[in-house]
This record gives C-alpha cells, sequence and structure tokens, in this order.
C-alpha cells in the first residue's frame, strides 16, 4: 500500500505544531490537519508563555529543536524572570507575547517545513486495522492513509461550553467541537474521562480607565528562551496593569452562584486546583475580601486585553454586572465573555513513555487529551510524540527523557505512571532532581540528546557546541586553576574582601565562597568578559554543589525502589495486603520496578510494603527454599 | 508461604503443659475450617461471642476435649482477617491433634509472626505499632509491657505525626512560596516557620532521649562490675543476687568469663555483669575472659568500680580513662579496712586518686547484707526514677537512627533558615526530614506537599 503520507498530526494547537515540526524535521512526510489552519498555535487563554517550572520545559523544547521559545521570543511583549529573588534551580522565565504575532509566526514556520503538508480539514474518527492505527477518516468520508496518527485535540474533543446555565457545543468562542473520536476510541476501550477549563472575559482597552491602576513592567533585561535569539527584544515592551476585586465584586458573585454551572452542578469535569474560578475562589475562601487581577494587554495592535485571575462561567449578564465592580473597569466594554469548557481527555496510563497508546498501535497521544493543562506540557509532549511517532517509522529507537534530564521527563513520567485526575501543570516541586534541572544549565543536560537527535539546524548545532565546548573549557580551567598563598594573591583576595588562604585551592574551590563571585576569577587569570551565558552554570554548579550531592543521596534511596524489579510474571491478585481496586490498577499499568508502582495514583505505602515482602519472599524460596521471613527494609516484622 | 492467602493456624499461647492452650485460626474461612471439628458451633454463629462444646479430632472421630471457641468476623479480629481461636486443655498431645485435624481440613501452620504481619498488611496496626506486638509478648517486666501496650495503642505513631505535620506545613509554605510566588499568597514568614522547626527538634531531641529509656525497658539496665583482680567483684555480684553464681576465691584472676545475673527492682530489669579483672596476663582463656570484659563494658549502662579497700595500690585501668559512662566508685571490703581507717579518710584517698570520677563513693562488703539495700536504693533514686515517659520511648534501633537523621536534617534546615538562604535548599532538608519520619512509621511519602498547598492558599492565577 502507498502512503499518501506517514504521520498525520490531528489538531494544530501548540501540541500539534511541535509535533508536526519535529516528525517533518526528522524527514518523514508529515501532514496536519485542522480545521481552521489561519488558528494554528493559538492562545486561547492567557497570553503568554512559560513561567516557574514551565519556563524549563520552553528552553528544553528549544534545545531539542523545538519552535515554542523562538516564537516567543519573536513575539515578545513584555520579559519577567520569576522567583530572581530565589535560588537559580526556582527562577523561571515568562514573556507575554503578542497573540495574534505568535500565532502568525508559527504559521509561517510550519508553511515554510519542508515535508510537511497544513491540510484544513474535520477528523471525523480512525481507521483502524486490527490493533493499529493506519490513517483517518475525514468529515467529507475521504480517507486518508498513514503509518502513524498523532492526536492532538486540546479541549475540543466533545466540547461543551458553559456560559452560565446555558451551554453549547464547542472547543473556543466561534470554533466547532470535534465529535466522533472519543468516542470511537472509548468503544475500543480506552478510558476516557472529563475535565473542565475556564478563561476569564476579555476586555476593550479603550473601555478601561487606566489611571486608576498601577503598571507593572517586565524585566529590563532580556534573556531569551532560544539558542537561535538575539539578545534584544524584537517588538515594543508594554505594562500589565494591576487591579483588585471588591467588596461589591464578591456580593454580587455571591448572590448569583445559583446560575454558575459549576455549583449547580451541570459541569461533571474536575478544574484544575492551581486555575480556579472566581467563583470557586470565594466559596473556598470565603474570608478574603479582595482578591488581585492582572489586565494584561493581548497583543500591541489588538483592543482586547486578557483578565488574568478571573476566570468565570458565570452567565454573561452577571459577568457584566460584577466586572464593572472591579476598580478600573467601571464603564468598561467586554469583547468576549469569560466561560467554561468542559472536554473529554484519556487516562494517561495507556499511553506509553514515548507516547504511544497501549491498547492502540501507531497512535500517539499529546497535550490537553492527555490530561495536561497549559501551552508548554502541551509543546512538550508533541515535540516527544512527533519525534517518536518518526522514529517508529524509521525504526530508530525511542526518545524517553528521565526525570533528572528534563522537566519534560517528570511530566511524561508522571502522566504515564501516576495519572492525573484534574488538568495536570508542571510545578518546580514535582520534580525531585529540582536543583538540578535548571533553566540556566539546559544545554548540558540536553544537548548530548540533541546532537543525537538530529533535529536543530546545522547553523543551532554549531552554536550549541561552542557554547558547550566553552563552558567545558571554562569548567576545567578552574578546576585546574591553583592558587597559591604567595603576596600577591594574598592582596588579590584582601582586595575582593575575603579571607587569605592557608593552602592551595583550586579557582572552584575560592568559587564555593560566597562572598566570591565567577566574574571575581578574573583576578586570577580567568578569561575576561566572559557572557553570563557561559559563567552563569558553571558557577551555580559550583556553589550548588554540596546541595547537589545531598539532592542526588536522598534520590538514591528513592531509587532503590526504581532498581527493584518486578517479575513479568507477578500476579497482584496474589499478594496479600492489596485492595481490589489497588490490584487492578496494578494489573492494568504493570509497573515494571517497585518506584513505577509507587507513583501509580491509590496504590498505598502499605500495598508497596506488601509488595516488597511477596518479593522478598519470592526471591527467598527461590534460593534457599526457606520459609524464614526477613527483611532489610523495612525490618523484620515479627 | 508468607504473604499468600491461605487459612493459618498456630498454638498462641505458651507451649507445654499449662491449664488451657489457646489454638489460633485465621484468614477467610476460619469458620468453615473450624466447623468441621467442632459440630457443636451453631448455624449462625456471631462475632465476639463464644461457644462451648467438643471438638473432634479426624483421625479417631472421637472427643478430644472440652473447649471454648470464640468467633470474630472480618475486619473485627485481631489480624483483620476472619478469625477463630480456641481455648483447649493445655496439654500438648491434645494441641497437637487439634492443630493436626485443622491442617488436615485446610489450614496450614503460621509461620513465627505471620499473624501480626497480617494486621500489619490489612492496615490494622503500623509498622511501630507491630513492632511494639513483639516487645509485648516478650516484655520481661511489668514497666516494659505497659510501655510496649501504649505503643500498640499508636501512642508512639501519634507523637511522631505530630512533627511530620509541622515538616509537611513548613514544606507546604516554602513551597507554595516558591511555585506560586506570583501569586500574592499569605504563606507563613520564616520566622514562624523557624518556630515550628526549632519545636520539632526539641520534640526529634526528646525521642532519642527516650530511645535510651526504651532500650533500658527492653532490654534491662546494665551494670558492669570492673575492677582489678581480686577487688571482691565476684563477692559483691552474689550478694547483689543473693545466690552464690559466681565462683569466689582467694587467687587473682579467678572468674575467667563474663558472668551475668539479673533481678528486678521497681519494675524494671537489672542486668549485672562480673567481669574478668583486667590486667596484663599470658593466660590465653583469661586473655579471652578479659576481651570478653571489654564487650559489656561498652555495652553496660553504668559502671561499678570496685575498689578494694585494702589494697595499698589502686591503679586506674587505662579504658577507664576514656571512660564517658556514669560510674560509680564502690570500695569494698569495709569489714576489713574499717578496723584501721574512717570513712572520711578512705573518701578522701579515692578523691585523691581519682579525681575525675568522685561523684557517686560507696563503702560496703560484701559479707554485710545490708550492701544489697543500699545499692539498690541509690540506682532506684538516681536512674530509674526518671525512666517515665513512655511517649517518647523508641523501641528499635532502626527508629532511633531515623529519629536522629530526621533530627539533623532539620538543625540544618533551622540553619540554613538563620542565614537567610533560599527556600530550595531548606525544602531539601525538610523533604529528608520527612522521609525519615515516614520510615519511623514505615508509610512513604508522595504528593502530600501540594496536596496541603491547595488545601490552604488560594491559589489561582
Amino acid at each position: 500500500m502507498s502512503f499518501a503520507f506517514d504521520i498525520i498530526v490531528v489538531g494544530g494547537g501548540h501540541a500539534g505544531a511541535e509535533a508536526c515540526l519535529a516528525a517533518a524535521r526528522l524527514g518523514v512526510k508529515t501532514c496536519l490537519i485542522s480545521s481552521d489552519i489561519s488558528k494554528v498555535s493559538a492562545m486561547s487563554c492567557n497570553p503568554s508563555v512559560g513561567g516557574l517550572a514551565k519556563g524549563h520545559m520552553v528552553r528544553e523544547i528549544d534545545v531539542l529543536g523545538g519552535e515554542m521559545g523562538f516564537v516567543a521570543d519573536e513575539t515578545c511583549i513584555q520579559f519577567k524572570r520569576l522567583n530572581s529573588s530565589k535560588g537559580p534551580a526556582v527562577r523561571g522565565t515568562r514573556m507575554q507575547s503578542d497573540k495574534d504575532k505568535y500565532s502568525a509566526r508559527m504559521l509561517e514556520i510550519l508553511k515554510q517545513q519542508k515535508n510537511l503538508t497544513l491540510f484544513q480539514g474535520e477528523v471525523k474518527k480512525l481507521l483502524i486495522e486490527q490493533d493499529s492505527c493506519a490513517g483517518v477518516v475525514l468529515a467529507d468520508g475521504s480517507v486518508m492513509n498513514s503509518k502513524a496518527v498523532i492526536l492532538t485535540n486540546g479541549t475540543f474533543l466533545n466540547a461543551v461550553m458553559h456560559f452560565g446555565l446555558t451551554q453549547q457545543a464547542g472547543g473556543r468562542i466561534g470554533e466547532k467541537a470535534s465529535v466522533g473520536l472519543s468516542d470511537q476510541l472509548r468503544e475500543l476501550g480506552f478510558a476516557v474521562h472529563r475535565l473542565k477549563t475556564g478563561t476569564p472575559a476579555r476586555l476593550h482597552k479603550d473601555s478601561i480607565d487606566w489611571q486608576k491602576l498601577t503598571p507593572e513592567w517586565g524585566d529590563k533585561s532580556f534573556y531569551p528562551f532560544s539558542l537561535r535569539s538575539g539578545t534584544k527584544p524584537k517588538l515594543p515592551q508594554i505594562a500589565c496593569y494591576l487591579s483588585r476585586t471588591t467588596e461589591e465584586t464578591h456580593n454580587i458573585i455571591r448572590n448569583n452562584l445559583h446560575q454558575s454551572p459549576l455549583f449547580s452542578g451541570i459541569i461533571e469535569g474536575v478544574g484544575p486546583r492551581y486555575c480556579p474560578s472566581i467563583e470557586d475562589k470565594l466559596t473556598r475562601f470565603p474570608e478574603r475580601t479582595s482578591h488581585q487581577t492582572f489586565l494584561e494587554p493581548e497583543g500591541l495592535d489588538t483592543d482586547s486585553v486578557y483578565l488574568q485571575g478571573i476566570s468565570t462561567s458565570l452567565p454573561p449578564k452577571v459577568q457584566d454586572e460584577f466586572l464593572r465592580t472591579i476598580t478600573g473597569l467601571e464603564s468598561v466594554k467586554i469583547l468576549k465573555y469569560g466561560y467554561a469548557v468542559e472536554y473529554d481527555f484519556f487516562e494517561p496510563t495507556q499511553i506509553w513513555h514515548r507516547l504511544e497508546s497501549r491498547p492502540l498501535k501507531h497512535l500517539f497521544l499529546a497535550g490537553q487529551i492527555n490530561g495536561t493543562s497549559g501551552y508548554e506540557e502541551a509543546a512538550a509532549q508533541g515535540f516527544i510524540a512527533g519525534v517518536n511517532a518518526a522514529h517508529s517509522i524509521l525504526e530508530k529507537p525511542e526518545l524517553i527523557l528521565g526525570r533528572n534530564e528534563a522537566y519534560i521527563g517528570v511530566l511524561i513520567d508522571d502522566l504515564v505512571t501516576k495519572g492525573t485526575l484534574e488538568p495536570y501543570r508542571m510545578f518546580t516541586s514535582r520534580a525531585e532532581h529540582r536543583l538540578v534541572l535548571r533553566e540556566d544549565n539546559t544545554l548540558d543536560r540536553l544537548g548530548k540528546v540533541s546532537q543525537n537527535l538530529g533535529i536543530l539546524s546545522s547553523e543551532s548545532l554549531e552554536k550549541l557546541t561552542e557554547l558547550s565546548e566553552k563552558r567545558g573549557f571554562v569548567s576545567d580551567f578552574i578546576q585546574q586553576t591553583k592558587l597559591y598563598p604567595n603576596e600577591a594573591t594574598q592582596t588579590a583576595l584582601r582586595y575582593l574582601g575575603t579571607t587569605a588562604l592557608l593552602k592551595p585551592v583550586t579557582l572552584e574551590e575560592l568559587l564555593r565562597r560566597p562572598e566570591i563571585s565567577g566574574k571575581h576569577l578574573e583576578a586570577f587569570g580567568l578569561e575576561k568578559n566572559l557572557s553570563p551565558e557561559v559563567l552563569e552554570p558553571i558557577e551555580i554548579r559550583v556553589k550548588y554543589q554540596g546541595y547537589i550531592d545531598r539532592q542526588l543521596q536522598l534520590i538514591d534511596h528513592a531509587q532503590k525502589f526504581e532498581e527493584m524489579l518486578l517479575p513479568s510474571e507477578i500476579k497482584f491478585s496474589e499478594i496479600r495486603g492489596l485492595s481490589t481496586e489497588e490490584v487492578q490498577k496494578l494489573e492494568l499499568r504493570r509497573p515494571r520496578t517497585l518506584g513505577q508502582a509507587s507513583r501509580i495514583s491509590g496504590v498505598n505505602p502499605s500495598a508497596l510494603q506488601a509488595i516488597m515482602i511477596f518479593l522478598k519472599v519470592h526471591r527467598e524460596r527461590g534460593n534457599k527454599n526457606e520459609r524464614h521471613l526477613s527483611l532489610e527494609n523495612p525490618p523484620i516484622i515479627s | 508461604m508468607i504473604g499468600d492467602n491461605q487459612i493459618i493456624c498456630a498454638l498462641a499461647s505458651a507451649p507445654g503443659r499449662a491449664g488451657i492452650s489457646v489454638i489460633r485460626i485465621s484468614g477467610q474461612g476460619s469458620l468453615l475450617v473450624a466447623r468441621k471439628i467442632c459440630p457443636f458451633l451453631p448455624e449462625q454463629v456471631e462475632s465476639h461471642h463464644i461457644y462451648f462444646g467438643r471438638i473432634k479430632s479426624s483421625q479417631e472421630k472421637e472427643n478430644v476435649d472440652e473447649v471454648l471457641l470464640s468467633y470474630f468476623s472480618e475486619g473485627k479480629s485481631y489480624t483483620g482477617d476472619e478469625s477463630v481461636e480456641i481455648s483447649c486443655h493445655g496439654n500438648p498431645l491434645i494441641v497437637e491433634d487439634i492443630i493436626s485435624a485443622l491442617i488436615s481440613n485446610g489450614a496450614r501452620m503460621a509461620n513465627p509472626g505471620e499473624f501480626t504481619l497480617r494486621a500489619f498488611l490489612n492496615q490494622k496496626i503500623d509498622l511501630v505499632q507491630a513492632e511494639s506486638v513483639l516487645t509485648l509478648i516478650e516484655s520481661r517486666s511489668k514497666q516494659e509491657a505497659k510501655w510496649a501496650l501504649r505503643h500498640l495503642e499508636g501512642g508512639l505513631s501519634q507523637q511522631i505525626k505530630k512533627i511530620e505535620h509541622i515538616f509537611l506545613w513548613a514544606l507546604s509554605h516554602l513551597e507554595a512560596e516558591i511555585d506560586f510566588s506570583v501569586e500574592n499568597l499569605k504563606v507563613a514568614d520564616k520566622k514562624q516557620i523557624q518556630e515550628k522547626i526549632f519545636e520539632s527538634i526539641e520534640e526529634l531531641k526528646n525521642f532519642e532521649q527516650g530511645f535510651q529509656q526504651g532500650r533500658i525497658l527492653k532490654q534491662g539496665f546494665r551494670i558492669a562490675l570492673v575492677g582489678q583482680p581480686n577487688s571482691g567483684k565476684s563477692s559483691l555480684f552474689n550478694c547483689l543476687l543473693k545466690e552464690d553464681r559466681a565462683i569466689v576465691t582467694e587467687i587473682p584472676g579467678t572468674t575467667r568469663d563474663v558472668v551475668f545475673g539479673e533481678k528486678t527492682l521497681g519494675g524494671f530489669r537489672i542486668e549485672f555483669f562480673d567481669t574478668a579483672g583486667i590486667r596484663q596476663t599470658q593466660d590465653i582463656i583469661e586473655k579471652i575472659g578479659i576481651e570478653k570484659s571489654h564487650q559489656k563494658i561498652a555495652d553496660a549502662d553504668l559502671l561499678w568500680l570496685i575498689l578494694d579497700g585494702t589494697e595499698k595500690n589502686w591503679e586506674l585501668e587505662n579504658f577507664l580513662r576514656k571512660n564517658i559512662k556514669p560510674l560509680w566508685i564502690v570500695v569494698n571490703k569495709s569489714d576489713l579496712w574499717k578496723k584501721t581507717q574512717s570513712e572520711d579518710q578512705m573518701k578522701k584517698r579515692v578523691q585523691e586518686t581519682f579525681p575525675d570520677f568522685c561523684n557517686e563513693i560507696f563503702f560496703v562488703s560484701a559479707v554485710d547484707a545490708q550492701t544489697e539495700k543500699t545499692l539498690m536504693q541509690s540506682l532506684q533514686e538516681k536512674f530509674l526514677s526518671q525512666t517515665g515517659n513512655f511517649d517518647h520511648a523508641l523501641s528499635s534501633l532502626r527508629q532511633f537512627e531515623n529519629v536522629r537523621a530526621a533530627r539533623e536534617c532539620a538543625q540544618r534546615a533551622h540553619e540554613l533558615l538563620t542565614n537567610q538562604q533560599g527556600e530550595e535548599l531548606i525544602s531539601l532538608e525538610l523533604k529528608d526530614a520527612l522521609r525519615n519520619i515516614h520510615l519511623v512509621l514505615g508509610t512513604v511519602w508522595d504528593d502530600q506537599i501540594l496536596d496541603e498547598i491547595f488545601s490552604q492558599f488560594c491559589i489561582g492565577k
């Protein structure tokens, strides 16, 4: 059979864009199908890319050869490094983007991509041959064959929007829901559930009384996401504006809670805990009399302003009323009302780490349909799915990033082994290797992986190699250069305000002193005026090293579980002390190690101990046919 | 096999002849198995009721014994599984008959500790409680039993969970400060966190001290009698135990092996070790004895340095110079030296010779009946009266090590807070502390911190 395409990507959001680019760049013929190609990579909710832990993922995507970071840099209208007063591991870059320009820029890149065809159309169902996916069937009944399909439908599967008690099918205002696909997969045995998310109203900028609001500007310095971007933003930078809800706002909302689909029980999907609607906030924290909100212009040429923190599904009439009680919005004109959207997602434990579905071969799933939220989480999965779909065709090994290598690794491992009950968002606290997974060392973590992958252009690759060679050189230099306690050295040290040497030290050892910075080492022969790109990661590594070691120790303890292999023939139903639910979950996921088992939600600590006891006895019986029970960790229970 | 779902049975009371013996059967279907040999059971059997009747062994089909049968339904028994207990007359032959009858009807012999293991796996008890069961069963003194029971009721777990809570609370505030710093949250200030952590450190220290008490409760209070050869250690040992346990002669170096004796005092168990007098010797047997003595000295809670009051030259053995254990000086043979010297003179001499060890000095004679009373009374006053806080008594070295590690982490976290270091570093220490606390409790940490954050803070950008 001849194929028009090797890979079909369904859905042109942030996941879809990265998926089709990665695949096409790996040299396989790829087609992106979207119901509206002009809306590719649309920012459906907040107009920014990055944030804490999310900025990390954007950089990771960039080093591996994705586009999100570059496009965000190109269209940035406000730059901020969050947590800049905190430790380097928990700093995160966030860029507010010009929404329309972001989408347009991405479309341009897609159009120029070799091996990639953009196709406007609606996918009704998958073409199934035995236990694998062999293409898609479009709304007009026509069939498109392919060797693999990547679904990235976002919030569109059986999507329903809620405006108060009124519902309307659709995933975004003015856009249809995608009906049929999730039902087909459900029939094939996929577990499909509902999630909910929401978005605030968009306001007309000319109707806002800006004088009453406090402007918030971004940082003066600019550190782009991408290796390919310049050191200056291309677009003019703008301010956001801080405002607050009032007691009157709260009264109006409280009096109208019965008209909220969330509180009247109409919405069954679970919403994100970290992104609650304003109704939710008032109900859960009744003692607060005011909540802050940021007014974020959605671009340079648009009238639309995003009202951060006030997502709502109350009826338009109530929104009209309560929005006008927020400071500065007394006579506001609303362009789009806020709404909640409910959509289908596939329990992510049904996919492998490579993002291929378990029940159906050659079908890859990425983005919000796997239960995540956020553009960055979606883009990260899209990229990995694109690579692995292409690799499956090229018969290359799968790309799976470790939890100690990348936030993307944490994201996918969490999804696949733990599953999720609410829209999953990345936090730095989800990464046990947090001190190592920093924005500044993304290149050091993933440079090699990227080189082997070969998606980056030769130009970028050259820059990447050059930068990591430079870092390597400087690292070696400070490790090997020794300072001796002679007159000249001691004078220089005194000048830097630090104590004299008692014995010879390397520059690296000197750098461990809190009062010494990388720049200070110039006094002792380090090349002058090294770019922060080179010096910063080295400096941070040296200063953090003691803690990084401790973190590794801590992880080592957990690693014991990772190394405890579960025999493939293990029958969980035969292990004492497991509940029926635990047996079901374990039988379904068939974890390969005790570590994986420990991350499955609903599998309790006592169950892990039960499995451990079982393993121990199992092994001992095999070894010496002994009926004696002994355990090292946990200890003997008599 | 351990960890399976079979019905298990075993003699639950002490083996041997006794008034009664108790056989325990546990596992789903226990009642069905019991029914086969207890035809007297009514059709409807109720949990926590006792039934009386004649039991039949399978082979002979004869009445074996008159028994009492107690029934415990699923979820209401010690193990959590359906269980039956049969009380029969305490004859090993009867017990054997009943157990073999049970086995031929589908039960199997339980392994040591398996009932408790099942209780643990069924989440009827946690790890700390499981360890306490063993202690309770093996208690050799009243105080120890009381303490083990307290643990079994979850007393220790409750205390430790309080500390767990502090760590979780602090972590949720620190992590919220990191991951939701843009959300304008009202997290606890660093000083508040520091105070709480300080609290936990103090509490953990109590546990560490409690461990010492726990060990004393469990293993007894150990006193090693040390001193030069022929200072009368063995005579004193016999006097304390009121029996002739150690061989006493006038030949120096008579005691070759360490002799052990125990007695109870105020509900505590006291262990005495009569050690070989430590001296340079060529005698191989004596050498081994001296080696063993050193070991006992290392394990002891209290040393009694026995001095011969009639001896002109007292020498301080080398090992005592580095001693950090509590040490009493007991000047022996007062029946002899008091003929020529007063107690005050002797005291002065002791103080001059051993200026570093003069806190407790006793003048005794092994031939005086009063001696035992005097020493025991002092022991009670100085040591045992303070051993009362059972809430903090850890029962195993495992728990002690984990508690100590947790305390060290908490101290480092405290220090980082003082030096205004980053949240991500403090968090690392607290996570390690938390892990150690979970090891004490036998639970594994998961996404608790995030859950805690969402339950406490209004988050939503």
